[in-house]
């Protein structure tokens, strides 16, 4: 299969999918964290896109920036682990949130776990279909 | 200035440079680009798409599962 067809399946992909991610969203959001159910919703998507990953070839002749402009994005990344993983050392509490607690009162809510899966199914989209 | 403070400062310093950087991307200004555009170099080939894949995988279950 050549790299125009595996485009245009990716184009094809993005066809059914646009009704599909929010409600895949809406009923995954029911599912309350630390829970079974809550895993196997996030694995099902997971697992699926990790297969989809695997299998397309890379689109030939596409365009990357260099490397140079890379590196702001991997220093901004290492930061933002090094700092969360700070917190957690300093206590991963009230006092001393990590990301994850501070992003736990809105994902504690249906709306916010709404949004959540949304922006989260919308990247994964995205990479597949990059 | 408590603990907490100090931390959601990082954090949201820390955010604050990852949208300046995005901003200055788009603006075409260098060495910057795009979120979107620095991924690919990791996109570009198999093991790349591999590995930013499983993080994304990590941050949803981390985020949404747990």
């Amino acid at each position: 299969m050549s790299g125009e067809q595996l485009a245009a399946r990716g184009v094809q992909v993005g066809r059914w999918d646009a009704p599909l991610i929010p409600l895949y969203a809406m009923l995954a959001a029911l599912c309350r964290p630390l829970t079974a159910p809550a895993a196997v919703v996030v694995l099902v998507p997971g697992a699926a896109l990790l297969a989809l990953a695997a299998w397309r070839c890379v689109p030939q002749g596409r365009a990357v920036c260099s490397r140079r402009s890379v590196v702001p994005w991997v220093v901004l990344a290492l930061l933002f682990g090094g700092w969360e993983l700070t917190a957690a050392v300093w206590g991963n509490d009230n006092a001393h949130p990590t990301f994850s607690l501070l992003l736990a009162p809105v994902l504690e809510t249906y709306p916010g776990r709404v949004v959540g899966w949304l922006v989260w199914l919308g990247v994964g989209r995205w990479l597949v279909t990059r | 200035m408590t603990a907490y403070l100090v931390i959601l400062g990082g954090f949201a310093g820390l955010l604050g440079a990852m949208l300046v950087v995005e901003l200055l991307g788009r603006a075409g200004r260098e060495p910057f680009r795009p979120a979107a555009r620095a991924l690919d170099v990791a996109l570009v080939s198999r093991t790349g798409r591999w590995v930013v894949c499983g993080i994304w995988l990590w941050i949803g279950f981390h985020f949404l599962a747990r």
